[in-house]
């Protein structure tokens, strides 16, 4: 199973739509995609993939009651099949409280667990929900899109899936927000005791000067794979805000005359996808499943 | 972190029941009170450059940076109401989340911490405000957090 993050400590970089378009990207490929929103804000990927309606009802089962162990009903319900189907696991504004909500379970954990040196494993959460829903049997790629803060969703996320794909731009904050994020995950593996990959570090947005060029190579220096640079794109990527939808789908459906370097920047995406399935070594989805190298 | 992949989080889906199974460097973190275990020299826990030092941080909390008005400078009404009354919910404003991992005894120390203050204060006290004033004042006596690491044998540390 090809599982993974996309972080980046800098807003604005295009985390949300480098998600939902390498998402779609690999079930286009012919592989079976969860896309877990954990992002409580509004222009997450689920406002992207239009399966955001139920964000702000109190009610509705979401998340992170599954994750404080109260859900209310299965993770399969949780599930909504969006474009090229994707499926995805919607934000909802409970993900806001997260980190109260856990810390309020811990405290109720550890109070009544017989052991009294019992430590709730907070950030361990998500993976339990996880495979309790038998994810890994079911999909061939999980891809978490936390917020763009350090804490508890970010470390849940990376606790469950072990692998980074870092979108930055080429500029002296982005070369800072990778050597931040360096120390962030350090940390956490330390803590967690467990490895973190970086898959692909995505430079997004870039409009080719020189200043750029040099960060590009300072950025592979660090030893990252930078499969594809993805140019500036604004109006293909606003195109995709407006209508709630992927690169892919905005370009068949909504385009009348089709540009070359959009066509350029979706083949982009393939690539990426292709990299990124390539890293774990995941087989290709004709393969039978029992063969498919989890 | 490093490039390429990292663990495998279901690696021990495959070929065990129970996740107890290690992974190839033989600290895969499945089981939950191990990789769980408090650590004071954790860089998670680091105060951030983002947190105000005593020098810059606002004086009377009346006026935070994050809260501008149209124009970018906080308002009239902002700079009048203190905080506590101003903001929409207790998490207004703290968009900087940090972790804290705590050891047993800190934690019930903050309760009796709390209870302490809500006995001053006559009025209960959120959790995130607590933990928030205790930061600040520490900040203001940096000796006592150094007598404290000491405490703990930081200067046996290499």
């Amino acid at each position: 199973m090809l599982t993974y993050t996309t972080y980046s400590e800098a807003g604005g970089v295009g985390k949300t739509t480098i998600s939902a378009n390498c998402a779609v990207a690999h079930a286009r490929a012919g592989y079976d995609v969860l896309v877990v929103d954990m992002d409580p804000q509004d222009g997450s990927l689920s406002y992207l993939l239009d399966v955001d309606d139920e964000r702000a009802t109190g009610g509705a089962d979401n998340l992170v009651r599954h994750m404080i162990g109260r859900p209310q009903g299965p993770f399969a319900d949780l599930v909504r099949e969006t474009e090229h189907g994707v499926d995805v696991v919607p934000s909802h504004n409970m993900l806001e409280r997260l980190t109260e909500l856990l810390m309020k379970t811990a405290d109720l954990e550890e109070d009544t667990h017989p052991d009294p040196d019992y430590v709730y494993p907070m950030h361990e959460q998500l993976l339990r929900v996880i495979r309790e829903a038998d994810v890994p049997s079911r999909y061939d790629v999980l891809v978490v899109d936390p917020p763009a803060t350090a804490g508890p969703h970010l470390y849940n996320a990376l606790f469950a899936t072990r692998n980074l794909v870092i979108p930055l731009e080429l500029s002296g904050k982005g070369e800072q927000s990778v050597a931040g994020l360096q120390d962030l995950v350090d940390g956490l593996e330390a803590e967690l005791g467990i490895n973190i990959g970086v898959l692909a570090a995505i430079p997004n947005g870039v409009k080719g000067t020189s200043d750029q060029e040099s960060y590009l190579a300072e950025l592979e220096e660090l030893g990252f794979d930078v499969p594809v640079v993805v140019r500036d794109r604004t109006s293909l990527m606003e195109g995709c805000w407006r209508r709630q939808c992927s690169a892919f789908t905005y370009v068949e459906r909504h385009r009348k005359r089709k540009r070359d370097y959009e066509l350029e920047t979706l083949s982009q995406f393939e690539t990426l996808a292709e990299h990124l399935v390539a890293q774990v070594g995941l087989n290709a989805p004709e393969q039978p499943r029992a063969e498919v190298d989890a | 972190m490093k490039p390429g992949a990292g663990d495998d989080p279901f690696a021990d889906d495959a070929d065990a029941e129970r996740p107890n199974a290690e992974g190839a460097d033989g600290r895969e973190g499945a089981e939950p009170d191990e990789s769980s275990e408090p650590s004071t020299a954790s860089p998670v826990d680091k105060p951030s450059t983002t947190i105000p030092s005593s020098d810059d941080r606002p004086e009377s909390e009346t006026a935070p940076a994050a809260s501008p008005g149209t124009d970018g400078s906080p308002t009239v009404a902002e700079l009048d109401i203190p905080w506590v009354l101003r903001r929409s919910s207790v998490k207004s404003d703290r968009d900087n989340v940090h972790q804290f991992f705590l050891r047993d005894d800190t934690a019930r120390g903050e309760r009796e911490l709390r209870s302490e203050v809500e006995r001053l204060l006559g009025k209960e006290v959120s959790k995130l405000d607590l933990r928030e004033a205790a930061y600040l004042v520490a900040m203001d006596h940096p000796e006592e957090v150094a007598a404290t690491l000491r405490s703990w044998g930081y200067d046996y540390l290499e």
